[in-house]
């Protein structure tokens, strides 16, 4: 049975309004994207005011005179929009660059490269394994560009190692191609569902 | 007939209100007439299922609802069913989020699904789970949550005072957190990077499809644990815990829409074989 929740009704519209767009440009989708970017916009800045006041007006108001400086350094960086004191905003973009690197450096080297390096070193015990290690050395190999030798002898085999770690992170990348198309099916399915489901009620 | 008018030539040129069309109504068929087609259950799922199945009572597992209207679909089937075999072993909840749409998605997922899971384990709200709200930083927030979560949050979402809530009278930093789930279509990598990595915090994630190649390799390494492999991912969690859901009904729309596309893509790539010498 058709919903009769006018809620329910406003997100069917809202759905195929912005479905639309995928078979041509029209008002209708204009108005479904305009709305959802208004929407965004209202529900950031009031998340933003609701995180400022939690972390910094209410202890502030209890009487955690510290929290003055992060909330100083927060009003400094408007002053970007000034062409005098734009000085000023540097300070707090420095911080923020500082502090954002150094918490992500600390865990990058182990995270992303020894324990990934680590984990190259697998025992040839099994074809999974073995062919892992092949496509691991024969990809890097691509990436040689410094080795070039002037025997043609040579040069031809290399040529092949190139050509087939080209191939290798072709698979790979259309690998990641196939997955992001399932994602947005996915995600769009999610939306078929509702209007199935919740505004037409067949499910 | 004429040279570029030839069936070759057309199927690289369909249009593309037609490949939609046929895509929406490969969604459609499938929902509405399920098919039930098997679903094997991968390694990444496997690892985080039996990752679940350690848990004890009074364990506390920290569930970042951090994705957005977007992912629904996808990320919502998984936390409501990791939730379901976790609550089965006694476990505890702290949900957070550095997402801003977060506090609308855990909302949502608590009124369509979890507040029944938790009505019929008696789980009340701050002595069994607890919602923290959003939490701005990124990366430099969750280095907060993970060495000292009071240095991020002072009150709950609804505004209780963290000191005030019982669940959270023990659970103060990474010490205490027996495992993260990451629900995201951003970046997981810094969850394992702040969690796993600094402090050995048993991390899984679920991630969307178009980031699970990038994170096969933390899996594989470990630093991963579990790794759902978006709405996939989910569904097979789903038949695993024997609680089939929306992700389940997504196999088959999967199904359905990628014999679609693979379709298209061969008629497209053959016309385009065929065609080649002309050029």
């Amino acid at each position: 049975m058709v919903s009769s929740d006018p809620s329910i009704w406003i997100m069917a519209f809202f759905t195929i309004a912005i479905t639309s767009l995928a078979f041509r440009d029209n008002p209708l989708a204009k108005i479904a994207e305009h709305a959802f970017l208004a929407a965004q916009a209202g529900h950031y800045v009031t998340m933003a005011w609701r995180n400022i006041n939690k972390i910094g007006l209410e202890p502030l108001s209890k009487g955690s005179i510290i929290m003055l400086i992060p909330m100083l350094f927060g009003v400094a960086l408007y002053t970007r929009y000034s062409k005098k004191y734009i000085w000023v905003s540097r300070y707090p973009t420095a911080m923020m660059v500082g502090i954002g690197t150094g918490v992500t450096v600390r865990g990058f080297v182990e995270f992303q490269f020894t324990q990934q390096i680590i984990d190259t070193f697998k025992p040839l015990n099994s074809f999974n394994n073995i062919f892992f290690v092949f496509a691991v050395v024969i990809c890097l190999l691509y990436f040689v560009f410094s080795l070039t030798p002037q025997n043609p002898s040579i040069q031809k085999p290399l040529s092949y190692i190139s050509t087939v770690g080209r191939y290798l992170m072709m698979f790979a990348l259309g690998a990641a191609m196939a997955n992001t198309l399932t994602q947005r099916v996915g995600q769009y399915a999610g939306r078929i569902m509702f209007l199935l489901y919740d505004w037409l009620g067949l499910g | 007939m004429d040279e570029k008018n030839t069936i070759w030539h057309k199927l690289q040129n369909i249009p593309r209100e037609i490949l939609y069309i046929l895509l929406i109504i490969s969604m459609i068929i499938p929902l509405l007439y399920p098919l039930g087609l098997p679903l094997p259950i991968s390694a990444q799922t496997k690892s985080l299922y039996d990752s679940l199945n350690t848990l004890k009572e009074e364990d506390v597992i920290l569930q970042f609802v951090d994705w957005g209207a977007g992912s629904i679909s996808i990320h919502q089937p998984g936390c409501v069913a990791v939730t379901y075999q976790a609550i089965s072993y006694g476990a505890k909840f702290v949900y957070l989020s550095t997402n801003t749409e977060g506090p609308l998605m855990y909302e949502r997922m608590v009124t369509e699904d979890l507040q029944s899971i938790f009505d019929k384990y008696g789980y009340e709200y701050g002595e069994d789970y607890v919602f923290l709200g959003y939490v701005a930083g990124a990366e430099t927030a969750l280095a907060a949550i993970a060495s000292n979560i009071r240095t991020a949050y002072s009150d709950d979402y609804y505004g209780t005072p963290i000191d005030d809530i019982p669940l959270m009278q023990n659970v103060r930093n990474y010490a205490d957190y027996d495992m993260i789930v990451t629900y995201t279509m951003g970046s997981p990598e810094s969850f394992v990077r702040q969690f796993n990595t600094q402090y050995g915090v048993v991390t899984h994630v679920h991630c969307g499809e178009m980031m699970t190649p990038n994170l096969l390799p933390f899996w594989a390494s470990g630093q991963i644990t579990g790794l759902l492999n978006g709405a996939f991912g989910a569904a097979e969690l789903e038949v695993l815990i024997k609680r089939p859901g929306n992700a389940v009904k997504l196999t088959d729309v999967y199904s359905f829409s990628n014999i679609l596309v693979f379709v298209f893509l061969a008629m497209g790539n053959i016309g385009f074989i065929l065609t080649r010498k002309e050029r």
